[in-house]
């Protein structure tokens, strides 16, 4: 840091290094939802339909469902549509792919019992603010009704309070009008003699679309947690009130449905449920609905991933699984290399080698620690044992090293060997990862023992081993190795941290002990 | 109990801290790239030759395998010579031959060594058997140094040499260090040897310490530390501050030892120089580093002699 702007430079890099990670970390959490803590989980919900009707002998089917389009307060996961036999077909007209989606089938020809199924997951998200969304026009356009319904329609208007309070007052009392048994010869006119709740629904929308109130019709179910179960659809009107700033339900028969963060919209509208062509009977469908609780953290890439965006792209979750699962280790490496800059440049232990300690603590991690250490002290005693020996017959260094390493192998092997023979099972884990390790500890320690001495290789082996285990101890941490693959922007943060640290001029903590006399005797002096 | 000095404590003290040295001194004024001029003990003795600093004088360089064959031819005119690798480290591969006798080479001991051996120490050193990391290496020959009697009392065994710090051509601070019984004829602090604070004015000892605790008398010898005094102590000062033209590396360590012929001459110097300097002087490094900058901004441009008479005057102790 010679001079001024060299320093300001330093600050900006390093302050906007650790905003970042920060801010992209946090912005996955509250948009996204990714989980702080490994152990969330959330509730995902299976819902299916299954549509069965017996086909014409010869004739090309085709089946057309309504189904659930975008959702205020539950995220679609993933949709299935499979069905054998049937090709599936992409609706064309993306106009109207949000809310009001359908998806269809078809088959050239089929006979006999046809079942076809549409599944989707779909979980609960932090809701978005609820806005109000214009009814669908076709749903709303003025009815086109003879004057014997025109007169039915006033008959039942005139029941009707002049002056409502208000538009839920209004929708409460047609809905009772329509539900009373001395307008039954008037609605049956108005609804064309179907009594269907869809029909008297629609029905109550258009006359309350005569008074100027807008509602929607709205199909769905509530999703409640556990076993599979049935479910029926239930009609509703969607009222929109914007004193309060929310969305009402009134079903058709009269009672209030609170619309809960769990309630899927399975159609809106007033279109037909299910349009089935080349059907011998009246086609059937049934919903049933089924939760489990997921890992949150994988809901919500599967969630982030969906839904796109270029974090997601771009990012490590569009690797494939293997090597997500490669990263997962080495995105604790950096966690390992903080431990390291902090154990030497603030507290002052000394290792052997900067970041030996960093790979004997994921060689721990592989061999589980008590065994590691185990192995750790055999093997590096032994190995500097027969270095020492090597070394009395002036071997060159790297036939030394060589030669230090057959025998660690030969160690290894005689060590899992034994184990084994005396039935400890998880004993000796010898993978390629601690043995490669191992055998270069023991050549670095090896040359500071010729370097330094043995009484620094002491200091330094004692050193890396604190360190090496604290290291263990954080990266077999799941929080640890959740922030870190849930979250690779704080490596960012990190970096900004380990940046600080490398312009941290203070005292070590070893310096305050070795010091210490020091400073005392000046004090008496 | 663990005791812990506190750090605003030691800032008073002006003593200086491993990360406080390494940010503050020697990444800012040792350059990576001028690193072989110290670490290569062969490019260092050149430089300082060509500038006219004392140095053992070197006899001869052997790089390559096949000049291995002109060492007979090479040792001919010397009875006595040093062989050192170029890069070794904490005295290892180093050959010290005292005389010749039936024509076969004498060890300080006694000990005959055959022109054979010398031949095969040769060709392990060559290939980095004492190098730092294996790394093959250059064989030095050299001047054998007649150690100065003038520190008998105070060594046991083995050669005590001077340690001085050079900031930015001044040196800041120095200490001597001297070998004992435990650090086995060894000048280094680490394994037990004495390290002795010197007063740049005078080249008197101020105090001494041993493991970190201050000690006032030779565990062997049993001598008064206190009642050495360097000789020639002025003419070492401007050798030391003159290696600063030699490397350009602002904080530096120079390693000097006294002939009893030639006087001080230049052994080695370091990039990184220790902080144990500050415990055998009693004093804090951190001091007197502020000064010399501060003296740097009034005087901008001075002759080692100017420098080390500012540094004689202000750092005195006696």
């Amino acid at each position: 840091m010679a001079d001024k702007s060299d320093k300001i430079q330093f600050i900006v890099i390093v302050s906007v290094l650790a905003v970042a990670g920060i801010a992209l970390a946090l912005y996955k959490h509250i948009k996204y939802n990714f989980p702080l803590t490994p152990q969330q989980t959330q509730e995902v919900w299976t819902v299916e339909a299954k549509i069965q009707f017996t086909a014409k002998k010869d004739v090309p089917v085709s089946v057309s469902l309504a189904v659930p389009g975008e959702q205020r307060t539950l995220t679609l996961l993933e949709e299935d549509y499979a069905s054998t036999g049937y090709s599936f077909v992409r609706t064309d007209d993306p106009s109207d792919q949000i809310l009001h989606r359908r998806v269809e089938w078809a088959r050239k020809s089929a006979s006999g019992r046809q079942t076809l199924y549409y599944r989707v997951a779909v979980t609960t998200t932090s809701a978005n603010a609820p806005n109000k969304v214009k009814p669908d026009p076709l749903e709303l356009s003025a009815p086109d009704w003879t004057e014997q319904q025109q007169a039915s329609a006033k008959k039942i208007f005139a029941e009707c309070d002049p002056e409502p309070t208000d538009d839920e007052s209004l929708i409460r009392q047609l809905l009772s009008l329509i539900n009373r048994e001395s307008f039954k010869s008037d609605v049956a006119m108005l609804t064309g003699d179907s009594s269907t709740i869809l029909a008297r629904a629609r029905l109550a929308q258009q006359l309350l679309y005569q008074k100027d109130v807008q509602v929607h019709l709205v199909r769905g179910f509530e999703l409640e947690e556990g076993q599979s179960r049935r479910v029926s659809l239930q009609t509703y009107l969607a009222y929109f009130n914007e004193k309060a700033s929310k969305w009402q339900g009134f079903s058709i028969d009269e009672t209030e449905l609170p619309i809960e963060s769990n309630y899927l919209i399975w159609q809106r509208g007033g279109q037909s449920l299910l349009e089935v062509t080349g059907a011998e009977d009246k086609p059937q469908i049934t919903f049933t609905s089924m939760s489990d609780a997921q890992r949150a953290y994988q809901l919500s890439k599967n969630i982030a991933m969906r839904k796109g965006g270029w974090l997601f792209d771009f990012s490590i979750y569009s690797l494939p699984l293997e090597q997500q699962t490669t990263f997962k280790m080495l995105f604790l490496v950096p966690i390992g290399a903080l431990i390291v800059v902090i154990m030497r440049s603030v507290v002052g232990l000394k290792t052997s080698g900067t970041f030996m300690p960093i790979l004997i603590a994921m060689a721990f991690v592989n061999t589980r620690l008590m065994t590691g250490l185990f192995l750790f002290v055999v093997i590096v005693s032994a190995g500097l044992l027969i270095r020492s020996y090597l070394s009395r017959l002036n071997l060159l260094l790297v036939p030394r090293i060589s030669a230090v390493l057959v025998v660690v192998l030969i160690l290894m092997a005689v060590m899992s060997i034994l184990s084994h023979k005396f039935g400890i099972q998880q004993g000796m884990r010898a993978t390629l990862f601690p043995m490669i390790i191992l055998s270069w500890t023991v050549e670095r320690l090896s040359i500071a023992w010729e370097e330094e001495g043995p009484r620094d290789v002491l200091i330094q082996t004692l050193g890396s081993l604190v360190v090496a285990i604290i290291t263990y101890g954080v990266m077999s941490s799941r929080h640890v190795s959740h922030l870190m693959f849930s979250f690779p922007e704080l490596l960012l943060t990190l970096l900004a941290i380990i940046m600080l640290l490398g312009q941290y001029t203070g005292y070590r903590l070893s310096e305050l002990m070795r010091f210490s006399s020091f400073a005392k005797r000046q004090k008496e002096a | 109990m663990l005791s812990l000095a506190k750090p605003s404590e030691l800032r008073k003290l002006g003593i200086m801290g491993m990360n406080g040295r390494n940010v503050d001194y020697i990444a800012r004024w040792n350059p990576r790239n001028l690193y072989p001029r110290v670490d290569d003990k062969l490019k260092t003795k050149l430089l300082a030759e060509e500038a006219g600093i004392n140095v053992p004088k070197l006899y001869g360089v052997v790089q390559y395998q096949h000049e291995v064959k002109k060492i007979p031819e090479m040792l001919e005119p010397y009875s006595e010579f040093v062989i050192k690798p170029s890069q070794g480290s904490a005295g290892k591969g180093i050959l010290v031959i005292v005389g010749k006798k039936d024509g076969q080479f004498l060890k300080p001991s006694g000990q005959p060594v055959s022109e054979k051996e010398i031949i095969r120490h040769v060709n392990n050193t060559l290939s980095g058997l004492y190098s730092l990391g294996g790394r093959s290496d250059k064989v030095m020959i050299e001047a054998l140094v007649h150690f100065s009697d003038a520190f008998d009392r105070f060594a046991y065994q083995g050669v005590p040499d001077i340690r001085v710090i050079i900031y930015k051509g001044y040196p800041a601070m120095a200490m001597m260090r001297l070998p004992t019984q435990e650090s086995d004829g060894k000048a280094n602090l680490h394994q037990g040897a004495i390290g002795v604070g010197i007063d740049i004015g005078s080249g008197q000892a101020v105090s001494a310490v041993q493991h970190n605790h201050p000690v006032t008398h030779h565990p062997d010898t049993d001598a008064v530390l206190t009642e050495m005094v360097i000789p020639e102590w002025d003419p070492l000062m401007l050798l030391a501050a003159r290696c600063y033209e030699v490397t350009d590396m602002g904080y530096l360590g120079v390693d000097i030892v006294m002939d009893k012929d030639l006087g001080p001459l230049i052994l080695e110097l370091n990039a990184r120089p220790g902080l144990a300097i500050q415990i055998a002087n009693n004093a804090g490094l951190a001091k007197n580093l502020e000064a010399i900058d501060a003296h740097i901004k009034q005087n901008p441009t001075l002759t080692p002699p100017e420098r080390v008479a500012f540094a004689q005057t202000s750092f005195a102790r006696y």
